[in-house]
């Protein structure tokens, strides 16, 4: 479905295409505008949100001159996409290796947050990785479903399976939760 | 139930199982109360906020757009060992050729791209001058000057594209098989692209050899007192990088502290010889959940509990169920550890129990819990991917 994600802002890319003519501002201006988006799929999905913050966008101004501000696609989508791509290389990297925390960080905000946005921000954390990106890239950033089964190489119909194990696993624990 | 809703909302399900769902929500008050909560999401979630980063990251990101996206750059296509004959197509912005017909021997090192006309090829032999914007291809390795940079190709068999001493963005290089790229940065930045990829700053040089691979930079007119020199350096941080590594680990030691006796007062459930009954009682109070072993060695006694359901609200549930079966005044420590196996998710938890939550004991059993429980961690996680 489209109509429940994030729309692109189109309206931006002019400004993409001056910052990447070397405009100083336009520079600046680009990072003041993504620089949430990037790092809103950081601080949800990657293991060291810092770390990949800086090697998503280095990667992101490595492959501008691959990016076309006139073109078909936003460029919150392409560097959105290029940042799934970081966190599905960094998860194969990690094999998938469990983190040991205590629980108690696992369970607070499960029990302190006692708004509704607050309660879904936990609910989120405590996806597993695969279906926790679904959500965010979808939902959050607009990103098609049929681009994420791209960058994560599985056919479209696994990442339909798992948005909708996520917004089950996501509606139940709100439900269970009230 | 939930999942079956969310396709039903994608609209993905028969027409004969969407009427069915439709009088499931219309009959069973949990249907509907699901219904909301599922039709509702894709809202929340477009409605979370996106919060800035912290300032010193956006500050790193715009220095790295300094250094690495100074201008439109053209696509480079790896080791080119003919360019194109006529001009590329244009790009979106910027439009750049490649140069005219390059002369290059079987095996090209290096060559240097041009994104203005296409220059008069003159091969020269010998170090050459870099200024301004460059590119330089060596092996499958790109190099991008910005600024001002000595390139010396050896041996002798070079072949240097350009009419001037100094080269700018309007000249091409090349240079014949088995050749090293010396690379001097006199001014600015020279990046050399790879795995690791390799920063050359002002004062620094590095080696490209012919299979594309780059030596660490060195800095430049380096004598034998400068190799001295820096070895002493380096030295004096190895000794002080030592210094601060003892000071970690004796703070760690401090920090984890001795291993704990029993204490001989303990109330039943606590001890080694009655432990074990009392935590499985609790695993038999949570739905899907499997005392899988338990750890008397030191005080407090630990149990690892298990459940693959995948409710992301496992632990809080264990640690009401815990609460429940040793009281409000029980410290209750635990220690989860997620693993993912394909779309098989499992949850462990490691929890130590003592009866009264002193607050120094406390701190003690919480600061050994980890390094107590991560053997055990890891050997149940190996388990778990055995499965």
């Amino acid at each position: 479905m489209s109509s429940d994600v994030r729309p692109h802002r189109m309206e931006t890319d002019p400004l993409v295409a001056r910052a990447v003519g070397g405009d100083p501002l336009a520079r600046r201006a680009v990072i003041q505008q993504f620089g949430p988006l990037v790092w809103s799929i950081c601080r949800r999905l990657a293991s060291d949100p810092e770390d990949s913050y800086q090697a998503i966008w280095e990667k992101a101004l490595k492959a501008l001159d691959r990016f076309d501000p006139y073109g078909a696609a936003a460029f919150s989508t392409w560097i959105a996409s290029i940042a799934h791509r970081h966190l599905v290389d960094e998860h194969r990297r990690r094999q998938v290796r469990g983190t040991l925390v205590p629980v108690d960080e696992l369970v607070a905000p499960m029990v302190e947050h006692d708004d509704r946005m607050g309660r879904l921000e936990a609910a989120i954390e405590q996806l597993p990785d695969g279906l926790r990106r679904v959500v965010v890239l979808h939902h959050l950033h607009g990103v098609p479903l049929d681009r994420i089964a791209a960058d994560e190489d599985v056919p479209v119909g696994t990442i339909k399976s798992r948005l909708h194990r996520a917004r089950g696993l996501l509606a139940q624990t709100l439900v269970e939760e009230r | 139930m939930f999942e079956t809703l969310s396709r039903y909302l994608a609209g993905e399900l028969d027409e004969a199982e969407a009427a069915q769902v439709r009088a499931r929500i219309d009959a069973d008050p949990e249907w509907k109360a699901a219904w909301i909560a599922v039709q509702g999401l894709p809202d929340a979630l477009a409605a979370l906020p996106h919060p800035a980063p912290p300032p010193s990251l956006d500050r790193a990101v715009l220095a790295t757009w300094e250094t690495v996206g100074a201008a439109p750059t053209p696509a480079v296509s790896p080791v080119p060992s003919a360019p194109p004959a006529g001009p590329a197509a244009p790009r979106r912005a910027g439009a750049w050729a490649w140069a005219a017909p390059l002369a290059v021997a079987a095996g090209v090192l290096g060559a240097v791209s041009t994104w203005d006309a296409p220059p008069e090829v003159q091969l020269r032999l010998g170090s050459q001058r870099v200024e301004g914007e460059v590119r330089l291809l060596a092996g499958d390795r790109r190099i991008d000057v910005d600024g001002v940079a000595e390139v010396t190709v050896t041996p002798g068999d070079v072949q240097f594209a350009g009419a001037e001493a100094a080269m700018n963005r309007s000249h091409l290089v090349a240079a014949a098989a088995g050749s090293v790229v010396t690379l001097a940065v006199l001014e600015g930045v020279a990046l050399v692209e790879g795995d690791p990829g390799v920063a050359v700053k002002a004062g620094e040089r590095t080696v490209i050899g012919a299979d594309g691979t780059a030596a660490r930079p060195v800095p430049t007119g380096s004598t034998a007192a400068d190799t001295e020199a820096r070895v002493a350096a380096l030295e004096a941080e190895l000794d002080d990088l030592k210094l601060r590594y003892a000071m970690v680990k004796g703070q760690l030691d401090l920090r984890v502290g001795a291993s704990l006796e029993f204490p001989a007062d303990l109330p039943p459930g606590y001890r080694p010889a009655d432990f074990e009954p009392r935590a499985r009682s609790v695993a038999e109070a949570v739905a899907a959940t499997e005392l899988v072993r338990t750890e008397c060695d030191e005080y407090p006694c630990v149990a690892y509990y298990r459940s693959e359901t995948g409710d992301p609200g496992w632990t809080a549930t264990l640690g009401k169920a815990l609460a429940a079966e040793y009281g409000e005044s029980a410290g209750i420590f635990q220690m989860g550890l997620r693993v993912e196996e394909g779309d098989r998710v499992a949850a462990i938890a490691a929890v130590a129990v003592i009866p009264s939550n002193d607050a120094e004991l406390a701190e003690t059993v919480r600061a050994r819990l980890a390094p107590r429980v991560e053997p055990t961690m890891n050997e149940l996680e190996s388990d778990e991917r055995g499965r």
